[in-house]
Formats: structure tokens, C-alpha cells, sequence
């Protein structure tokens, strides 16, 4: 039985972003691992879509989103992969690979959101498109999103060294 | 210094055939695409520009885009003045288009020129306003022509586009004698997010071939591998000049060209540290011979044309000093053999000479030249031997 792990370091943050966010929050907010003093605040209205890139391609088996318990947290959530250029009239049109409707003690508790594994075997990005939040307010905050699963073997970049420095 | 991908939405319908911006609205907005693109792009070579004409039967992007200011300007002769302005749907395809931007590091921006009283309501353009504001694409407007119509529309527009100051709306009021690219410019809407750089289309191209220093701001990485270079260099002077400084004089020049040539090069290297253009061609790989030529070229760069051609016709007229060849790569004689010991004992061995001439091919050991640089290697050995006879006589 394989173990499954927290995928953040399989996360490429520079080429993952929130889409809606209030101008200067940073993805790294929700993906870094830090005392959820950082918040993504939705900006224009209450949706916001997050586009995960990986830098090599994983299996998903569940996600965890946490917020807050004040009607700001998330409530529908679509789950799309491997998807290009991923803005939101797709994430409105397309069908979601996942549709999950998140309750407030899962978000406050952070607790496990399980995927169908089989569905996701072999993502290489991931696009969480939060519809609307508990409270009907016009305002969606996130404190921290962890995407749980297993790197496949296929080939990390990031890990390619010089010889050198191997030395 | 902004990486950014910018669409520019022209208002080519019929309103623009108006003459009030001379010589007319449409070619006014021509003449301010150039200067835009072009600020834009030296701002930052890996900008891109592309160009979409809003009116006619549907609007067209008439250039995907590109970092080329040339393709740039042709386009823009492509357009023709035909039709009613359609502005939402301009703006949704600009949309599309800058969402299958090559680069996804690149900020989108969508500049729109408006020459045509709008037609469509102000809620739609709010809508559309906080559509770009979700996707993060600023917005600038540059309303001319029917700027109290549209006033308010594009006020909603931009307020709702806005987020955190990227988006202006820059009206240009109709007066006599105003040039629309002079407004732009002077308004400083494009130059604002890059620190200064822009305003200045003419001058900044001729800077960036020119070489004046890199801004830190702008490119630090670069600026700092400059600033190595620079100092390798003042150091490679420095100790060039002592080395001459400290030579003595050879058998084959006069002593007053061989002071001119130390002040020249004395001067050369003043002007070398004053002059910093000639490190954007850096290399940090140079060998020390190779630096030592470039030194040279690069010296004479450094002269006004009038000293160059001093300096040729000196060169010319007079035998070269052995220190000026020694920097050109060239060794004479006596340095060469001092060098290798080994390959010197092994040529005055006659008999080993002649075995390896005879062993390599295509040369007959008759020939004369071969027999001729025999001699003259073993001249030489002789002489060499004399002036160690000569040396120990001394002693």
C-alpha cells in the first residue's frame, strides 16, 4: 500500500496562481505551509479559481481546504485537471472532473475531501474553482488548501543536478 | 521593469475620418500605436504588442502578439477606416488573445483608443470592466474626439477594471494643434509602471545600441556582471601600464615614439574607464589574449575618429614596437624559444630534424625553403650559444 504524502513539494508555485484574488495576495499564501495568518480574499465578487501546477505529474487522493467558519468559506467547489490556459467562462462551461459541496466542519477541521482516485492518476495540473461560499456574501476567504497524493515516477526537474555540485 | 503583454484595440470606424486630430483621428491613432509599441518593447525586449482593429463586420486582431516593432508598424497599414466601433466584443477578444499569450509570466494589459460615440450601456461595460478585473488585465483607455459622451461610460468602465491603480483613462479634449502621440507621451500613462525608462521612443533606441549604463533598477543581473567586467578591466590596465612602465626600451624604436606610444595607450586607458560602452561586449570566458586584443579594438573606440586616424597613420608609418605586438598575440623570436626548452634542444638535434621531416607527408627534406629554415634555425642556435659566451664572459 503506498504511502500518500503531501504533494507540496510536487507543487511548482511559480507557475500556479489564483484567479480574482485581491491584488498582492500570493498563491503562496494557501499552498506554503505557514500559520494561516495569510488569507486569498476573493476580489470582484465571491468566486475564485486556483490553478495548481505540478512539476511532474501525481495521483490525487483527497484535498484539504481549510477557512474560516464565518460564512466566508467555500461551498461549491468544481475540481478540473490538466487543463491549458484555464480561465473562468471555462470553468463555468466545462464539466468538472469533481463537484463537491464542502460543509463548514470539513473546512473548519480541515478535514480529508476524498477523490476518486481513478479519476485522477495522472494530473499534472490541478483547477479548483470555488463557486460560491457558506454565507451568500459577496466576499470568499481561503486560509489553506493541501493537496494529498503520491508523485508518479516520472522524471523531477528539479532534482537534475551538475555533476558538480553533487560533489 | 514590467514583463507585459499588451493588445492595442484601434478604433478604426467611420468616426475616425474625422480631421479634428490632424490629419485625422484614425491616422493620429497610428502615429500614437508606434510610439506606444515602442516604448513599450525598449522598455523591456521580451514585451509583446498586438493589434486589434475594433470596427468593420467583425473586430480583428490584425497582429498577434509580437516583440518585433516592425511587424508593428506594418501592420498597422493594414487597417482600413470602415464600420461602427463594437467595444465589447473587441475587448472579449483581446481577451481570448492574451490568454494564449506564449509566456504566461507576462502581465496583460489592453490599451483601447476611442474616437466613436459608444452605444452601448454603461452596465454592459461595467460587466465587462469586472471581467478583466477577475482574469487580472489592466486597462487603459485614451478617449478622444467624443470625450463628453463618453465620459461617464468609460469612467464606470475603468472604475471597475480597476484594481489597486493599473488601469487610466487618459480624454484628450478636442483643441487646435494637438498632437495625439505628444499627449500620450507627456501623460505618461505607458513609461509610469517601468521606472522612468520610457517618454523618450528616439533617444531610447539610439541609448540601448549606444550604450549607456543599464539602469539596476531595470536588470540587475546584468548591471552587476557589467560592473566585474569593469573592474577586471581597470585592473588589466592597471597592470599593463606598469608592465610598460617598467620595460626597457627596444633596439628597434626611436625612444620619442615609444613615449608616445605610453601616453597614447596612457590616455587610451583613461578613456577606456570613461567610456563603458565597450563592456556590453564582456565575455566572462575572454583568455587574457583575446582580452588583450578586444583591449585593443575596443581602445581604439574609445579615440574620436581624429585619433584613430593619428593613430593608424603612426602604425602605419612606423614599425611596430614589439609591446604593441606582444598585445596583438604576435611573439617575436627570442620570446618563442626562451618559452619551450624541449622542442628548442630537439630542433638543433639535426638528425631528429631530418627524421621527422621525412616522416611527415608530402614534404621533400630537398626542398629549399625546408634546407633554408634549417639553416637558419641552426644561425641562431649559433647565435644564441655567442650570446651565452658573451654573458659568461662578462661575468
Amino acid at each position: 500500500m503506498t504511502e500518500f504524502v503531501d504533494l507540496i513539494n510536487s507543487i511548482d508555485l511559480k507557475n500556479s496562481e489564483c484567479l480574482n484574488s485581491e491584488p498582492n495576495q500570493e498563491i503562496t499564501n494557501i499552498l506554503k505551509e505557514d500559520e494561516d495568518t495569510n488569507f486569498i480574499t476573493s476580489d470582484t465578487d465571491e468566486q475564485l479559481l486556483v490553478n495548481i501546477q505540478f512539476k511532474q505529474k501525481v495521483r490525487v487522493h483527497s484535498i484539504i481546504v481549510r477557512a474560516e467558519g464565518d460564512g466566508t468559506g467555500p461551498q461549491m467547489m468544481k475540481v478540473f485537471q490538466n487543463q491549458f490556459s484555464f480561465g473562468f467562462e471555462e470553468a463555468q462551461s466545462l464539466k468538472p472532473t469533481h463537484k463537491f459541496k464542502l460543509i463548514k466542519r470539513a473546512i473548519t477541521e480541515g478535514k480529508l475531501i476524498r477523490f476518486k482516485m481513478v479519476r485522477f492518476s495522472n494530473v499534472g495540473s490541478l483547477h479548483l474553482f470555488f463557486e460560491n461560499n457558506l454565507g451568500g456574501g459577496k466576499v470568499t476567504k481561503i486560509k489553506q488548501i493541501t493537496v494529498v497524493g503520491v508523485p508518479l515516477e516520472t522524471a523531477n526537474i528539479s532534482k537534475i543536478q551538475s555533476v558538480e555540485e553533487k560533489k | 521593469m514590467v514583463l507585459e503583454a499588451c493588445v492595442i484595440l484601434i478604433d478604426n470606424s467611420s468616426h475616425s475620418r474625422n480631421g479634428d486630430f490632424a490629419p485625422n483621428r484614425f491616422l493620429s491613432q497610428i502615429d500614437s500605436i508606434s510610439f506606444i509599441a515602442g516604448t513599450k518593447i525598449q522598455q523591456n525586449r521580451v514585451n509583446t504588442v498586438g493589434i486589434l482593429s475594433m470596427s468593420g463586420r467583425r473586430p480583428n486582431l490584425v497582429l498577434a502578439p509580437t516583440n518585433d516593432v516592425g511587424q508593428v508598424l506594418i501592420a498597422t497599414n493594414k487597417i482600413q477606416i470602415e464600420g461602427k466601433m463594437d467595444l465589447i466584443s473587441s475587448i472579449e477578444i483581446a481577451q481570448l488573445s492574451l490568454k494564449h499569450r506564449s509566456n504566461k509570466e507576462h502581465a496583460q494589459r489592453i490599451v483601447m483608443f476611442v474616437a466613436s460615440p459608444l452605444e452601448e450601456k454603461k452596465e454592459d461595460l461595467e460587466k465587462i470592466g469586472s471581467q478583466l478585473r477577475k482574469a487580472s488585465i489592466s486597462l487603459d483607455v485614451v478617449s478622444f474626439g467624443e470625450t463628453e459622451r463618453n465620459e461617464e461610460k468609460l469612467s464606470a468602465l475603468i472604475d471597475n477594471a480597476n484594481s489597486g491603480d493599473n488601469c487610466h483613462l487618459l480624454s484628450v479634449p478636442t483643441s487646435s494643434g494637438i498632437i495625439l502621440a505628444d499627449q500620450i507621451q507627456g501623460s505618461g500613462i505607458f513609461s509610469s509602471s517601468s521606472g522612468g525608462m520610457g517618454g523618450d521612443f528616439g533617444s531610447g533606441y539610439g541609448g540601448d545600441y549606444g550604450g549607456g549604463m543599464v539602469d539596476p533598477n531595470v536588470d540587475p543581473e546584468l548591471a552587476m556582471v557589467l560592473q566585474m567586467s569593469l573592474e577586471e578591466e581597470r585592473q588589466r590596465q592597471s597592470r599593463l601600464r606598469q608592465e610598460n612602465s617598467n620595460e626597457n626600451k627596444n633596439t628597434n624604436n626611436e625612444t620619442e615614439t615609444n613615449q608616445q606610444g605610453q601616453k597614447e595607450e596612457g590616455k587610451k586607458g583613461m578613456e577606456l574607464e570613461e567610456t563603458e560602452k565597450e563592456l556590453q561586449n564582456s565575455n566572462e570566458n575572454e583568455n587574457n589574449e583575446q582580452g588583450e586584443e578586444m583591449d585593443m579594438f575596443s581602445q581604439l573606440e574609445g579615440l574620436t575618429e581624429e585619433e584613430q586616424m593619428e593613430y593608424i597613420m603612426k602604425m602605419s608609418l612606423q614599425e611596430m614596437d614589439s609591446k604593441e605586438l606582444e598585445q596583438l598575440g604576435i611573439n617575436e623570436d627570442e620570446d618563442e624559444k626562451e618559452k619551450d626548452p624541449e622542442v628548442q634542444n630537439a630542433l638543433q638535434d639535426e638528425d631528429l630534424v631530418d627524421s621527422i621531416l621525412l616522416s611527415l607527408p608530402g614534404v621533400d627534406p630537398e626542398n629549399e625553403q625546408i634546407t633554408e629554415t634549417i639553416k637558419n634555425i641552426k644561425e641562431e642556435k649559433e647565435n644564441n650559444e655567442e650570446k651565452e659566451n658573451d654573458q659568461k664572459k662578462e661575468k
